[in-house]
Parts: structure tokens; sequence; C-alpha cells
């Protein structure tokens, strides 16, 4: 399908169900009801309703007790520990450590939209279907902004003979 | 004539900023009182309900520091109000003369003496620069236009000493994507570990976009550096800093020599613009080490 089409058949959801209020409390109760069953135990999803797991190396960054969706902040204890739980590993460092391993670093570099809490507790996918919210960015070539991390390692050969 | 970070920055020369915690009363003495001890330098934090602990507000005291002749920035932190009080908060401290803000997201209140308070970290400190970005272009978040946008320099913070190296370069990075014209880093007492810091940011280019001002806390008791070590979020210190004050015959002193020493060495690292003083409970030793460091 192509964009226009996606976006064509999103409003036509969107108007679809605004319009019958019984049967979208009816879709959305039953699309959170799937979604939970499957991110809940998969990545101990918080229910933000406007998710960035896969910017996020799918570990649900909302774990964090500052729901830093740009972390992490600078209270972390030597050794990686939470400023909040210090018995915790901060789940930033985790996030980090998951990006390295799977090539999704540049991901991290995008600077990620402030929190709309009024999709808090909503079926993110339903969102993405009725156009409310971006679709998740898979391929790490296709963010946005993304920083030439590269530039480190490139200038630190340089100057290494 | 008033000394302002703005002067500074657009003459070029080494920044040297302080820091001051409001009173804890409603008092306006001891912010008017703390003030005399700032005159040697461009500008003077204000902080915000540091470490979770209730003070007289942030832009209040800034005010009282604003009619004494000195340019305060602001410290703003996204723990205790959401974005329309963040917003606002920004209208009214450029609406009383504040032209310096610095946004962080803040220690969490655990770390205070009201931990069962509601935590909001409704935007993080990222999204706050860029949110005040935004602002200062004319726009609020929702888009609306800002008839008389606020005009005040954006700062954020940076901690080098936490790991990992890459993640904390990426965050830095992101600051300064989202529009921040100054960082101010923790206190630095490893000095080694700090040049590392600044290789990674010299190598991303950042130097050259904002300015750096590296933290310097100067102390007289290895008690304070042992509290600060295990209580406040974010603060590293080595065991051999602490050692030294201990050890000293007069730990002022050596306090004085050590504060002296680290601004020698972190001045001649290349990138960074200015060092930032944090003289915690020792505010009036501010114009001796601005004298004897030769700032």
């Amino acid at each position: 399908m192509s964009e226009r089409e996606v976006s064509r058949f999103s409003g036509w959801l969107d108007g679809f169900l605004s319009s019958r209020p019984s049967l979208e409390r009816c879709v959305s109760g039953f699309g959170l009801l799937l979604e939970n069953a499957i991110k809940i135990p998969l990545f101990r999803c918080q229910r933000c309703g406007d998710c960035i797991l896969s910017h996020t190396a799918f570990i649900c960054s909302q774990r964090c007790p500052k729901r830093l969706r740009n972390g992490a902040c600078g209270g972390t204890r030597p050794g990686g520990h939470c400023e909040v739980y210090p018995e915790k590993r901060c789940i930033w460092y985790a996030i980090h450590a998951r990006s390295r391993l799977l090539g999704r670093v540049p991901m991290l570099t995008e600077m990620l939209a402030v929190h709309r809490w009024d999709l808090e507790h909503t079926s993110t996918w339903l969102n993405v279907f009725r156009g409310r919210k971006e679709a998740p960015t898979w391929r790490v070539g296709r963010i946005a902004h993304r920083l030439d991390l590269d530039v480190a390692k490139r200038a630190r050969q340089e100057r290494e003979p | 004539m008033v000394r302002t970070l703005k002067d500074a920055i657009d003459s070029g020369r080494f920044i040297v900023t302080g820091e001051l915690g409001p009173a804890l009363g409603a008092s306006p003495s001891l912010v008017r009182k703390k003030a005399e001890h700032f005159r040697g330098v461009d500008t003077v934090n204000v902080t915000d309900n540091q470490t979770g602990i209730v003070r007289q507000s942030s832009i209040a005291a800034a005010k009282l520091l604003l009619d004494e002749g000195l340019d305060p920035i602001v410290q703003m932190t996204c723990r205790d109000r959401n974005r329309i009080a963040l917003q606002s908060d920004i209208l009214g401290a450029s609406a009383l003369g504040v032209r310096n803000l610095l946004l962080l997201t803040g220690d969490h209140m655990v770390m205070g003496n009201q931990p069962d308070a509601r935590p909001v970290f409704d935007l993080d400190s990222i999204q706050l620069i860029s949110v005040a970005r935004g602002m200062r272009d004319g726009r609020l978040m929702n888009g609306d236009e800002i008839k008389r946008p606020p005009d005040a320099l954006l700062g954020g913070a940076a901690n080098p000493f936490a790991e990992p190296m890459g993640l904390r370069l990426v965050r830095i990075a992101k600051k300064v994507g989202a529009g921040a014209d100054f960082i101010q880093t923790q206190a630095v007492f490893d000095v080694a570990r700090f040049r590392r810091w600044m290789d990674g940011v010299r190598d991303l280019g950042l130097h050259t976009k904002v300015k750096i001002l590296a933290g310097v806390l100067p102390t007289r008791s290895a008690k304070a550096l042992e509290y600060m070590k295990n209580e406040v979020s974010g603060m590293t210190v080595p065991d051999d800093i602490i050692r030294r004050l201990e050890g000293a015959e007069d730990p002022a002193e050596e306090g004085v020599r050590l504060a002296c020493e680290l601004i020698r060495e972190l001045r001649d690292i290349d990138g960074v613009s200015g060092v930032h003083l944090m003289p915690v409970m020792w505010e009036k030793i501010t114009p001796r080490i601005v004298e004897e460091a030769g700032l």
C-alpha cells in the first residue's frame, strides 16, 4: 500500500469509529486487551499508549521512574544503578547495551517527542491504524534526524597513525 | 555595568559562572547576602529545589538577584511541573528580566526530604530545551504564536562521569541539537576522565556549537565530600580527593588550592569555554578562588 492509501485508510477508520461510540469502545477494549496480552509479558509494557519500543531496542523505556523518553538521566549511580532504586539497573543502560548489540544506536540519537498523555492506557496499535500516532520505525536507516556518531570513530582513527 | 552571560559569550573570554541555593525560609536577606560573593563572576545559577528539598522558588530568588544587579541563570527542573506550568514559568521569568535558563530533568524526590510527593516528569530535559527553543522562536508547544517571545540563553547539564560514555555523548548531542547554547557539567574531580569525555565531545564537533562550562566544586570539608558522594545523585568523588582533604592541616586552604589546581587544568583543555563554580555552603570563598585562579 502506498503512503496515500494508508493515510486514506486511517482517516476512514478514525471517522468510522468516532461516529460509532459503542463500536469504538468495543474495538478499543479488544485492541487494548490483545496488545496488553502480547506486550506486557514480552516487554513489561507500561501501557503509555504512545509506544516508542522501536526506538529503544524493544525494551520499554517507561519503566524508568522518571519515564524518560530521551534517557539516561544524569543521576545514575556507579555501575549503572538507578538513582531512585539503587538495587535496580538503569533501564537506559539496558537499552543502550541492546541497541549496540542490534546495531540500533542511531535510533537513540533521534529526539523523541513528548508523551501524549491523552493516549495513555489506549491501544498504540489502534492509534497507529487511526492515524493518531506515527507508525514505528523498524529500519535504522529510516530515522529522520540521525547524528553521525561514526564521526567519533573516524576522527580517532585519523589521529592514531 | 551588569556582567551578563551573553556578553561573556559574545566577547569570547573565559566564562565563570557561580551557583547559589535559595533560602529555606521566606526572608529575602539570605539570597541578597550571598549575592555579594558573586560580584566577580559573569552569572549565577539559582537552583530549583535541589535534591528535592523545598526552598524559595528559583524564579523569585532570581528576581532578588536581578535587583542586586546580577544576571542569574534560572534552573528549571521537570520534577514538579507539567508542560503548562513550565511554559508559563518560562514566560514569567522572562517578563521579570531573566535572560538565562538551565533546563534539567531534575533529581528524583526520593533523594529529598519529601519522598512521598508525586513525580511529574511530564517532559525530560531534552524535550524542555526544545520547547524553550521553540518558544524563543515564537511558538508554544501546541504551535500557538507568542506575540512577544521570551529571549533567553538556554543551557543543559551533562554528567561526564556516568557510564556508558557512548550514551552520554548521545545525550549531549541531543541537547545541542534541541537548541542548547551552553552546557554546564557535573563537578569535576577526576580530570583524566573528564579529558576522555571532552575527546568525544570534540570528535562530534559539539564544542564549536555550544559553550562547555566545566563544573568545579570548592569545598573545605572531607565530610561534605563524603556526603555528596553518597547522598547527592550524579556526584562522583574519587577517594584520594577525600583523603587529601582529610589529611590536610588546614582543610580550607587545601580546598582553595585544590579548586585552583582543577581550574587551571580544566582551562587548558581544548574546547572548555569556562568553569562553573559550585561552592556549596561556602559561597564566601568565591572571590578568592576567582582571584587566585586568575579568572
